[in-house]
């Protein structure tokens, strides 16, 4: 009896212990690296660009929902500097409606300030969707500039 | 003959300038602040598309909900799915205008203070909003910036109890756009 008290009591200390790492692992679980990591998928912008003008919802799934790293190659259509050390490219799409939106980490800030527009480009990212309020925009976020 | 055709050419040059009715930014940075004794809670986005036509008084938002970047991915993810759910609502969009326009404001250098008045559809659900802002026209560019609050339970976004003291019950959003003159495609 004494020692089936003394198992539950172990049993329940383990699993308080699991599950507080486990929860504090969720907690400060840091952002996937999307800049850095291995790409997931690797196309051309005009082939991402052109998914989300023929069919929104099956692009946003494609490319959004499941946060995977993209990697995307096209030519440079723009470079703008924020305040904060970031800095936006334009990627041309082959449509001079249209446009694929970088925000690059700061990180590579130096590496933004060799690009030049017309230069090729691969850069990799998350992408979070398209709007259309100006032009048609395809948005990539914590972009890294592979070369 | 040559002066002639410099002058014309010239005088359609300025009028150009003149006649710019809109102005725009794809790089507009909104962000907001969830502050509380026990988290401050930060997310920034840095892509805002946004529209001004300094004829009409007309001024329009678009914000896609998953460009907001949080420090750690938990806060991230409990955004994206539980609250904003951006998968569902993908976009916030405000479309509206200036409140008393002073259309003569715009083409000349100066700061002032102005209201803008409009409908913000957020989380599926539309509000008619009105927020002052601070607007800087300085050669040829307009620096817009505005700080307001919105709570969550207006737009049917519910926090559930267990994480209620570490979420403000009202976030503070920070509006800092440079808006050029827009050049068409």
């Amino acid at each position: 009896m004494k020692r089936k008290t003394k198992y539950i009591i172990i049993i329940i200390l383990l699993a308080a212990i699991i599950g507080g790492g486990l929860g504090l692992y969720l907690f400060f679980k840091p952002i996937k690296n999307f800049a850095e990591s291995e790409a997931e998928l690797t196309l051309t912008s005009k082939e991402l660009f052109e998914s989300f003008v023929k069919d929104q919802n099956k692009a946003n799934l494609e490319f959004v929902s499941e946060d995977k790293i993209i990697q995307i190659k096209g030519k440079i259509l723009e470079i703008n500097f924020n305040p904060d050390k970031t800095s936006t490219i334009l990627i041309e799409v082959g449509n001079p409606e249209g446009d694929i939106s970088c925000s690059i980490i700061s990180n590579d800030f130096n590496k933004a300030r060799k690009c030049k527009v017309g230069e090729s480009i691969k850069i990799q990212g998350q992408c979070t969707g398209y709007q259309e309020l100006i032009n048609k925009e395809v948005i990539m976020i914590r972009c890294g500039i592979v070369e | 003959m040559k002066k002639i055709i410099l002058i014309i050419m010239l005088i359609g040059f300025s009028m150009n300038l003149f006649s710019q009715e809109k102005f725009i930014s794809k790089t507009g940075h909104i962000w907001f602040y969830s502050k509380t004794p026990l988290e401050t809670i930060e997310a920034h986005n840095n892509q805002v598309a946004t529209i001004i036509n300094i004829k009409t008084g007309a001024i329009a938002f678009d914000i896609l909900m998953k460009s907001f970047k949080f420090q750690r991915a938990l806060m991230e993810e409990h955004f994206n799915e539980n609250y904003i759910q951006s998968e569902k609502y993908p976009k916030c969009t405000f479309s509206g205008k200036f409140v008393d326009f002073p259309s003569e404001n715009f083409t000349k250098n100066g700061t002032f203070k102005t209201v803008v008045e409009g409908d913000m559809t957020m989380h599926g659900v539309t509000k008619h909003v009105n927020q002052a802002g601070t607007l800087e026209i300085k050669d040829g560019k307009i620096y817009a910036k505005s700080k307001f609050n919105i709570k969550p339970e207006d737009y049917g976004i519910e926090i559930p109890s267990l994480v209620r003291d570490k979420i403000a019950s009202s976030m503070e959003i920070n509006v800092e756009i440079t808006y050029e003159p827009f050049i068409k495609y």
